[in-house]
């Protein structure tokens, strides 16, 4: 994993009559972050994606809907780009597939609450649980503890109906240990879009990037490089040549 | 109190001892034939006497147990065995692809009707020599085995796994099993690490090549913890491996097991001692490693392996009793029986149809 100690630039742009802070880091494809509920955060997870993409990390107090975001993107000139969201970010993320699918050309949806919450309510998932943020993870953020949140049902439902045409290969990242979604959310997910690939990530928690960033940036950065074909295994799998 | 019958496939024929890995340079491909023949006609006479499963294992490399892939011998007695189910004690997980145990396990399940126990087994110190794994993550990779073998039974959409271990980008796994949401899964739990393992993942509890007296104790810890994670395990979560011979008379069956030179030596994993003694440095036992290397040390002579609840011999009557003490310490209900006196033909036979016929009707309701 890199291991420079570069830190992400703080920057602004003015995108639809606002100011919008961003934080830019790494070079080449252009991949926008939208954070969660929690703040914005960047983990070492992210800081290796920057070995080959271009990072544009929104700080999205400012800018809550897709249009805002891809004011944005036509402000900084990236006619094409894939979408990382963590959290309620994600709704944000599929909002923007779905209003722009001709710019995002991937989503990477990490612990993503937009849809199926009922369910989790009332099996008592968390609501604004606090999860503890190790320090050496982080790359830009503040440590200490974060509260999660679900959206409403209306919110849910909305999101819900918006996915099902979303064709966008998409990525879905979900801990065996989130105490805030279920894994069983994937299914919501995997089952409505055309292009969405599930995968557990063993012995994480909400927080998924933090808690295993080596496998983390591994499945993303396969996924953002080969899409749908991230499934066949490229490695090299010679142990003595 | 329900039993289960294991017939270990043995090989019937001359090999090296003491050694492992064992030569197969005296190998006889017309006696392994045979020793299977044998092996499944013990199994068709254990269900016919009534026993509740027929159990199989995983060894490698020896004639102990000719059975390195116990679901093949399984997938074989799903057509052999009408009435018992089949107890799988068990694949050794980290050594082999979870997602392959899951889905033979499903087809097992399958294939009889859904009567599979699914043991989920780290494996004997050995075991981590045959595929090259190292025996230092055997912990860890078991666990995240468990995890993975168990989403790929219940998760109906295809999913990918990005584990510490284990790397799959796309299982969907087909068939599933019959047992809703899955087969009862038993683990090991001699080890304090595993019955806490197994108290938080509510997994039923295995004992096997231990002693009556450190069982109970393991037993007693796995209960504790699982009370405090909110459940309670009955005696059907509790299985304890042993041997047994069976005859008229406790002079009978004590004859018979002279006779057939029941060993007091050290186990499998014992034999070679450069393997155990890495594999003990390597963190595989666990924190109490003393007291789990010490359970596989030798047996000792027969009155103290029947006294140490490694052995239940006798006539029936005294056999009884010496369940009901099982029961009584460790919890168990189910005794998984390894024949104590394989070598002695039609006696070993008898053995087996007299504890279904004197034994079984009256420990059901021990």
């Amino acid at each position: 994993m890199n291991t420079s100690s570069s830190r992400p630039a703080r920057k602004t742009a003015q995108a639809a009559g606002a100011a919008v802070e961003y934080l830019e880091a790494g070079a080449g494809d252009a991949l926008i972050y939208l954070h969660s509920a929690g703040g914005l955060r960047l983990s070492v997870a992210h800081r290796a994606l920057c070995e080959k993409h271009r990072l544009i990390a929104p700080a999205l107090e400012a800018a809550t809907a897709p249009a805002q975001i891809i004011a944005l993107l036509d402000a900084l000139g990236i006619k094409q780009c894939s979408v990382m969201a963590h959290g309620s970010g994600a709704a944000l993320a599929l909002a923007m597939a779905a209003a722009d699918a001709a710019r995002v050309n991937a989503l990477i949806l990490i612990a993503p609450t937009a849809v199926a919450v009922d369910a989790m309510r009332a099996k008592g998932y968390s609501l604004g649980r606090e999860q503890p943020i190790p320090a050496d993870r982080l790359w830009h953020g503040v440590p200490g503890a974060r509260k999660a949140s679900l959206p409403d049902a209306a919110e849910s439902a909305a999101a819900l109906k918006r996915i099902a045409a979303i064709a966008t290969p998409t990525l879905l990242l979900l801990g065996t240990r989130d105490p805030v979604i279920s894994t069983n959310a994937g299914r919501v997910y995997v089952s409505t879009m055309p292009k969405c690939f599930a995968t557990m990530v063993y012995d994480a928690g909400h927080e998924v990037d933090l808690d295993r960033p080596e496998a983390v940036a591994s499945i993303c950065a396969n996924f953002l490089a080969n899409r749908e074909s991230f499934v066949v295994n490229r490695d090299d799998g010679m142990i003595n040549p | 109190m329900k039993a289960a019958l294991f017939c270990t496939t043995r090989y019937g024929g001359p090999s090296k001892k003491g050694v492992w890995p064992v030569p197969a340079d005296e190998y006889s491909a017309e006696i392994a034939q045979k020793s299977y023949q044998r092996t499944l006609s013990q199994i068709r006479l254990g269900d016919e006497a009534g026993f509740d499963y027929i159990t199989v294992a995983e060894h490698h490399f020896a004639p102990f147990s000719m059975s390195p892939n116990p679901h093949i011998l399984a997938g074989a007695l799903t057509q052999v065995v009408k009435n018992a189910g089949l107890a799988l004690l068990g694949p050794d997980v980290p050594i082999l692809n979870p997602v392959r145990v899951a889905e033979e396990i499903a087809m097992l399940d399958n294939l009889c009707g859904g009567r599979v126990i699914a043991g989920l087994m780290r494996g004997t110190v050995n075991e981590y020599v045959t595929y090259n794994i190292n025996p230092s993550e055997s912990r860890e990779r078991f666990q995240e085995c468990v995890e993975l073998i168990r989403m790929a039974w219940t998760e109906p959409q295809p999913f990918g796994w990005q584990g510490r271990y284990y790397d799959f980008r796309s299982v969907s796994i087909w068939p599933r099993p019959v047992q809703k949401p899955h087969p009862p899964i038993f683990i090991s739990t001699a080890t304090p690490e595993s019955g806490e393992f197994a108290a938080r993942n509510r997994l039923g509890a295995g004992f096997a090549f231990t002693t009556r007296q450190i069982a109970q104790k393991a037993s007693a810890y796995y209960r504790e913890q699982a009370h405090q994670f909110g459940w309670d395990p009955t005696p059907d979560d509790i299985i304890y491996r042993m041997s047994f011979h069976v005859a008229k008379t406790d002079e009978q069956a004590l004859e018979d097991l002279v006779e057939a030179g029941v060993a007091t030596g050290v186990g499998l994993s014992m034999t070679n001692k450069a393997i155990e003694s890495a594999v003990a440095s390597s963190g595989y036992y666990g924190r109490d490693k003393e007291t789990q290397r010490a359970r596989l040390q030798s047996r000792g002579e027969i009155a103290d392996r029947i006294e140490n609840g490694q052995l239940l011999a006798g006539s029936p009557d005294t056999v009884i009793k010496q369940i009901q003490r099982i029961r009584d310490d460790i919890g168990a209900g189910m005794l998984d029986l390894t024949m104590g006196a394989a070598t002695i033909g039609d006696r070993a036979l008898q053995s087996i149809e007299m504890f279904g016929e004197k034994v079984l009707p009256r420990i059901r309701e021990i």
